[in-house]
């Protein structure tokens, strides 16, 4: 089960993280290092609030009890980026894997920023994923779409792709909820939400 | 047996993307067979996962080297699973002498492909399991005998379990509630048991399957 975090009042700032398991060889000798990569690279996003009156603290904070035992969804945050919506978006094809997903339903020549986010959700499960380099659509509104990470889970044909609020699934780390309260305000701190796979 | 030309080139790249995958055949025939990470990759017609739905995620494998044996190799690797009853399907006695399989293998990041062949790093078959749960951890942590350790095994078939013992000894229950009861034949010159110094098994604590060490015991105990 998962829930969507208020969104209202608006988060300080935000803080994103890339989380790999990913570790550098590097021979204490001086020799040449080399990455090992491993498979479930995963965003992360920390989620900083202001101190705000109690009254409008009340939904965080009873949401950051909730989520000690749920995950949690948040709208991934681009602001002054504008993510018009440029066609209905769906999978191109079963079994696709690695980098690039394509894609059709897309308005004819529309360029996908690099940069930008999208999710899907798959088995219930929402997916969080960003554009690596830009892409632009053909005359028919069909697309392979670099990205990052690689998929971690394969989408089925004509899945929907959310460009327009796309959102990150986790749970938030750590089994404590905590917060500070005092006279008429709170202040509800910084958690992080990783994706869970 | 020699790496294949595809995992040389992937393992000799600047980033190699690598996995290792388990499988372990329990009667049934169950298979199980998962991956260290988030993902699905298929190899030698057998698809495995990062999530199995019934029996969870892959915990840890214990680290393997490679040297001359003096004694038998053996493996543990630990799974999370997400339920009791996976737990106690883990944990059946039955499961003695089930095969499993370890392999290390590539992807290509661009095509989510495997690369060809993975290596098969250790085969051998199921000897113990006991459950581990701490403040953080709950899982089954598998012991597994290789299967070198069959040459030895002058009656073939016969378990350490109690089922097994009763099947012979009706009503002689010397055997209940032990989970522990590892077969280890003599190989070579050093006596079963002493780890570290041969064969594929290093020194081995929970942290190493299980990504943190216990916590201290309770106050008082």
């Amino acid at each position: 089960m998962s829930f969507a975090l208020p969104t209202t009042p608006k988060a300080r700032h935000h803080t994103w993280e890339y989380v790999t398991k990913a570790v550098d060889t590097d021979p204490p000798l001086g020799g040449a290092s080399q990455r090992l990569s491993r498979l479930g690279d995963r965003f992360a996003i920390t989620i900083h609030l202001m101190t705000m009156d109690y009254e409008c603290a009340m939904a965080w904070l009873a949401d950051r009890v909730k989520a000690t035992v749920e995950t949690v969804t948040y709208p991934v945050p681009q602001r002054g980026f504008d993510p018009t919506s440029p066609g209905t978006i769906l999978v191109n094809g079963a079994s696709q894997a690695g980098t690039t997903l394509n894609a059709d339903g897309v308005t004819p020549g529309y360029v996908f920023r690099k940069g930008r986010f999208f999710s899907f959700t798959m088995n219930g499960r929402i997916y969080l994923h960003m554009m690596s380099a830009e892409a632009t659509a053909n005359g028919s509104g069909q697309v392979a779409l670099p990205i990052m990470p690689m998929l971690r889970v394969s989408p089925s044909d004509n899945l929907a792709l959310n460009f327009t609020a796309p959102r990150i699934e986790g749970f938030i780390e750590g089994t404590v909820a905590q917060w500070e309260a005092e006279f008429d305000w709170a202040r509800g701190g910084s958690f992080t939400i990783k994706e869970a796979e | 047996m020699a790496l294949s030309a595809g995992m040389v080139t992937a393992l000799a790249a600047q980033e190699a993307l690598v996995f290792v995958a388990v499988e372990i055949v329990l009667p049934g025939p169950v298979n199980i067979r998962l991956l260290d990470g988030p993902g699905s990759l298929t190899f030698s017609s057998k698809t495995f996962t990062g999530r199995d739905a019934t029996y969870g995620v892959l915990a840890g494998v214990e680290a393997l080297r490679e040297e001359i044996g003096l004694e038998a190799p053996r493996l543990r690797l630990g799974v999370n699973p997400p339920s009791s009853s996976a737990v106690s399907t883990l944990m059946a006695e039955a499961n003695q002498g089930s095969a499993i399989s370890l392999w290390l293998g590539c992807v290509t990041r661009s095509t989510g492909a495997v690369v060809a062949s993975p290596e098969l790093l250790f085969t051998g078959f199921y000897d113990t399991a006991k459950t581990v749960a701490y403040q953080n951890i709950l899982g089954v942590e598998i012991d597994v005998a290789s299967d070198w350790e069959r040459m030895f095994t002058a009656e073939e078939g016969a378990r350490l379990n109690t089922s097994w013992h009763q099947s012979i000894y009706a009503g002689e229950l010397g055997l209940d509630f032990v989970i522990d009861s590892l077969a280890e034949p003599f190989w070579g010159s050093k006596e079963p048991g002493e780890t570290g110094t041969a064969g594929a098994v290093v020194p081995f604590g929970v942290g190493e399957i299980w990504g943190a060490p216990p916590p201290p015991p309770p106050m008082g105990a």
